[in-house]
């Protein structure tokens, strides 16, 4: 029988066996206490109403009262405003109800760490309001939507307002457009809706715009993407759109506030136009996120650290360097698979076929189909080693300064196995053992001490697992991409 | 509180293609993908069973299935309202879902969870090999022979493109095929 039939008799022979229970009202109970989390999650007062709630966390079925608690769909219901799909089923078990314990208000409830919200004794006595010194707050931006919804933004100081704090240890400051250098704090209120955001104030601009993005809402479950436009003189309107949602608005005081409702600007796409005299124009993805492309880390990143002083070199140091080049295009590059161009790429490839299978199947695959590999600054050390800068660019981020070696080995180059093991890790999929990254002597000028190859965590079995970039959003070499 | 199943009652009337908050007066459009009204409850009703079963296959643990889908339908209750595709949004929390819980038992254990994770279904081999597969080819293995699913749908499902899947879907068949030749 072939592998496909076979899995697939199998597979819906151990389905078919598998059935479980129902509950919407858990489900209910769940979306209600992640309401109320999220509604207070913004002090250190959650973590006492969550655990006068009965218990931190909902793991539904295993905690918060374990798998047995429900509730009446009524109970579900009285989401206190919450705007939440209906209950329209009770629970399958009737029998199995119970009813979630209600603490009175200013009660402890069994197992709080503290007294709940509103109570004498919340606060420290040491603390006093207004007793901080803060910045004056200018008023930016006020308006109200087509849909009521007011919108304040303020702008205050924030610690990159001393432009000092942008220098690096050797006195090295990037321009001032690179970050934002002061703190925009947006406000929204409206029928059902009250929260307060933050965002990036640029003091000055490279061209005519800066753009920032961020979300509020969430605590009155209504996500809303801000997208903050400063804009120059000149630009008359702007617009920005994800999906069918939009806004446009003229821009005051140098920026226009822009509300995308139910959209999540970390997360969807959207796009921008500006109007100006000439007409309209889409911002591009490099005005957008600029800090994604190689300009931007030109101008705004430290000097790269130098790479070692050249020694003695090769006979033909034309045709060596257009040999290590070629090598390190062929490993990177995507048209044919890493294991059809495998050998004489690598010094030593201890652990690099496991690694690259699996980055294949891990979360950012896909960015291999848009990196590039650039080496951007070359040395030969000696006859039969060569240390190159280069960066990875995708289409959605951009890592400049990594470094890497190659040696002369039975009379060819082959690319060190620290360089393509160092992609791998950040990818999430570090060879076994791993090198670490590489980095050139001067490295520590620039920036101190090289951190350590990642953070590690004992397991309960007594072993070591690190795993120092399993989250980031990073490329793999090209060569790994699988195909299609 | 309306309990009757027309979903209208301090809720969302989902009026063809276009979803509008019922409850405050807050006036915003959401467009959604859905062609045909569906609450909560209905998708809750005609979705659960389905994703345990999906769940159960990519987890191994009926349990931990129930879990992760409640989970999935806790998240998409809180977001109800901005979900464009209910449907593919819960699918794809479980895959998720299924996905933290297998990094979770890696970090606890230091290894996949598959060692312990076969209690829920039947000794067989074939589902062995398939347990000892990296979680997105099993995923991608699992909604294609057993859901029948479309490539583009296990693309969304997995968040990657749908030229990945079929190359993706062929080495894990490569994997199953050499994992069975080997002595047992």
């Amino acid at each position: 029988m072939d592998i496909e039939r076979q899995l697939s008799e199998h597979l819906a022979e151990a389905a078919a066996g598998v059935s479980a229970t129902p509950d919407l009202a858990e489900v209910e109970l769940g979306a209600r206490r992640v309401r109320g989390r999220r509604r207070v999650a913004t002090g250190v007062a959650a973590a006492m109403l969550i655990a006068g709630a009965g218990g931190a966390g909902f793991g539904l079925g295993r905690e918060a009262g374990g798998s047995d608690a429900q509730v009446t769909p009524a109970q579900a219901g009285d989401t206190g405003g919450d705007e939440a799909p209906a209950a329209t089923v009770g629970p399958a078990d009737a029998s199995q109800e119970v009813q979630p314990s209600e603490t009175a208000p200013g009660t402890p409830a069994p197992g709080a760490i503290g007294p709940p919200l509103g109570s004498p004794g919340t606060m420290s006595r040491d603390f006093k309001v207004g007793a901080a010194e803060m910045p004056p707050y200018e008023l930016v931006v006020e308006r109200v939507t087509d849909s009521g919804i007011t919108i304040r933004a303020l702008r205050g100081e924030s610690w990159y307002s001393d432009e000092t704090s942008m220098a690096d240890s050797n006195g090295w400051m990037p321009p001032r457009w690179c970050h934002g250098d002061a703190e925009l704090r947006i406000g929204l209120s409206g029928p059902g809706l009250i929260d307060v955001t933050g965002a990036s104030w640029y003091s000055e601009l490279e061209g005519d715009v800066a753009v920032s993005a961020t979300q509020a809402g969430w605590a009155d479950g209504q996500p809303f993407g801000i997208v903050v436009v400063q804009v120059a003189d000149g630009i008359t309107e702007v617009a920005a759109t994800a999906g069918e949602v939009s806004d446009r608005v003229a821009p005051s005081g140098g920026a226009a506030i822009l509300l995308l409702p139910g959209i999540d600007p970390y997360i969807d796409d959207y796009t921008v136009e500006v109007t100006d005299a000439s007409g309209v124009r889409a911002l591009d993805e490099s005005e957008l996120n600029p800090m994604n492309t190689a300009e931007w880390h030109a101008a705004c990143e430290p000097p790269p650290p130098p790479l070692p002083a050249a020694g003695e070199q090769p006979a033909d140091v034309a045709a060596a360097e257009a040999a290590v080049r070629d090598v390190f295009a062929e490993l990177f590059g995507s048209s044919v698979p890493f294991e059809d161009k495998r050998d004489g790429l690598l010094d030593d490839y201890t652990g690099v076929d496991a690694a690259i299978a699996e980055a294949r199947d891990g979360d950012f695959a896909d960015a291999v189909a848009t990196a590039e590999y650039t080496i951007e600054d070359f040395v030969f050390t000696s006859p039969t080693e060569a240390w190159f800068r280069y960066a990875i660019a995708t289409g959605t981020s951009y890592f400049g300064q990594r470094y890497g070696t190659s040696q002369l080995i039975d009379g060819s180059w082959r690319i060190s196995r620290a360089v393509i093991c160092q992609d791998l890790a950040l990818a999430g999929a570090p060879c076994e053992p791993d090198p670490g990254p590489i980095y050139p002597p001067s490295w520590e000028d620039t920036y101190g001490t090289p951190p350590p190859i990642g953070a590690c965590m004992e397991t309960e079995a007594g072993g070591e697992i690190c795993e120092p970039a399993e989250e980031m959003n990073v490329a793999l070499p090209t060569g790994t991409a699988p195909e299609g | 509180m309306d309990l009757g199943g027309s979903g209208v009652n301090n809720a969302m009337v989902m009026d063809g293609a276009v979803a509008r908050l019922a409850d405050n007066d807050i006036e915003f459009e959401i467009e959604t993908t859905s062609t045909s009204p569906v609450t909560f409850t209905e998708l809750y009703s005609r979705e659960f069973q389905p994703l345990v079963r999906l769940a159960t296959l990519m987890t191994g643990r009926v349990e931990t299935a129930r879990d992760i889908v409640q989970d999935a339908f806790v998240k998409l209750h809180v977001k109800w309202p901005a979900v464009r595709d209910p449907t593919a949004y819960v699918r794809r929390s479980v895959v998720n879902g299924c996905r933290s819980h297998h990094r979770w038992e890696r970090r606890r254990h230091g290894r996949p969870a598959t060692d312990e994770a076969s209690v829920d279904l039947a000794v067989d081999h074939t589902l062995a090999a398939l347990e000892r597969l990296p979680h997105r080819q099993r995923a991608a293995l699992v909604m294609k022979f057993y859901e029948g699913s479309t490539e583009q749908e296990i693309a969304v499902a997995l968040g990657c493109r749908p030229g990945s899947v079929g190359p993706m879907v062929q080495r894990a068949l490569e994997r199953m095929r050499q994992s069975l030749a080997e002595p047992r």
